[in-house]
């Protein structure tokens, strides 16, 4: 997959062995908006631990970027899926949606809506239990 | 010269007729080049429209995805498309989106597990409703019976009190 705004490749397998956050979201998504500040700061408390990343879901670079620089710019990569074919595989209702990913790459538990800080706790524990 | 405006009317009327045949024949073959459209539907495009009139578009209300404008509905008809056109059957599809979707994204549950409950449920109410039914009318005609005797008993009594006049009446 594409990284948003440039021509590098993030690869989904190079993170097998951590538990991923993978957050669907998009510029013209407004509940998006809402969770972003939760986004931020758990990176920031858990990014040691756990490798967040984003896919920008039928969107465009530039409304992606002009989000990030009126929001704040995730401290992790962002893939961007502008057909949704990802969010597809995935079983994507709508965004934003979560889903915390175990080392060995099941899905453990996802959030459908925004996330908040009580929500993002509560999944992570989910996902850790399957460890 | 009577005649003049006769004639001149006449041609009229056929001018009108006409053109009003001519506008019905125009709009009948607009009418029916969707139906035209309908017929060259490809074997593909027929297996899509099943397929996706089983799948529930996951942004709509009671909307299949073959029904259904969304943009993922539309994302949907074209990956179902697509797998279609590579080799999958129809069930390989739908079980594609189920195992990602869960069982909602059909249209009609399985009738496994406790989905059977589901479709046992309209079943079970019909035989109570006729159950009730049955138990009404029978009901009814049971005391309909017995009334039409209580009635010929007090016809009975009360013509036995009568007298032969007051009978004829």
């Amino acid at each position: 997959m594409r990284k948003l705004g440039g021509q590098e490749r993030v690869k989904l397998n190079e993170f097998a062995g951590k538990i991923v956050v993978m957050n669907f979201w998009a510029s013209w998504c407004l509940s998006c908006k809402d969770e972003h500040h939760v986004l931020l700061e758990a990176a920031k408390e858990y990014g040691d631990k756990i490798q967040f990343i984003g896919i920008n879901f039928k969107d465009t670079d530039e409304a992606a970027n002009r989000f990030l620089e009126r929001m704040g710019r995730f401290p992790y990569p962002s893939g961007v899926d502008p057909q949704g074919r990802l969010g597809l595989e995935f079983g994507v209702y709508g965004m934003p949606e979560t889903f915390f990913i175990s080392p060995k790459g099941v899905i453990g538990a996802k959030q459908i809506g925004p996330l908040t800080k009580e929500i993002f706790e509560a999944k992570l524990k989910q996902v850790e239990a399957l460890q | 010269m009577k005649h003049f405006p006769n004639a001149f009317m006449i041609k009229f009327v056929l001018l009108a007729l006409a053109v009003l045949l001519l506008s019905a024949t125009s709009l009948r073959a607009q009418e029916a080049k969707p139906q035209g459209a309908m017929k060259q539907e490809t074997a593909l495009q027929k297996q899509v429209r099943v397929v996706a009139s089983k799948l529930r578009c996951p942004v709509c209300q009671g909307e299949s995805v073959y029904d259904s404008h969304a943009e993922v509905a539309v994302e949907m008809k074209k990956l179902i498309a697509e797998k279609l056109a590579g080799g999958a059957s129809e069930q390989d599809v739908l079980q594609y989106f189920q195992e990602r979707y869960g069982n909602y994204i059909l249209m009609e549950p399985p009738a496994d597990g406790i989905h059977w409950v589901i479709w046992a449920f309209p079943v079970f109410m019909t035989l109570v409703g006729l159950l009730f039914l049955y138990q009404f009318i029978t009901g009814k005609n049971q005391e309909t019976r017995e009334r039409a005797v209580e009635g010929d008993d007090v016809t009975r009594v009360k013509t036995s009190g009568q007298s032969i006049e007051e009978m004829e009446l």
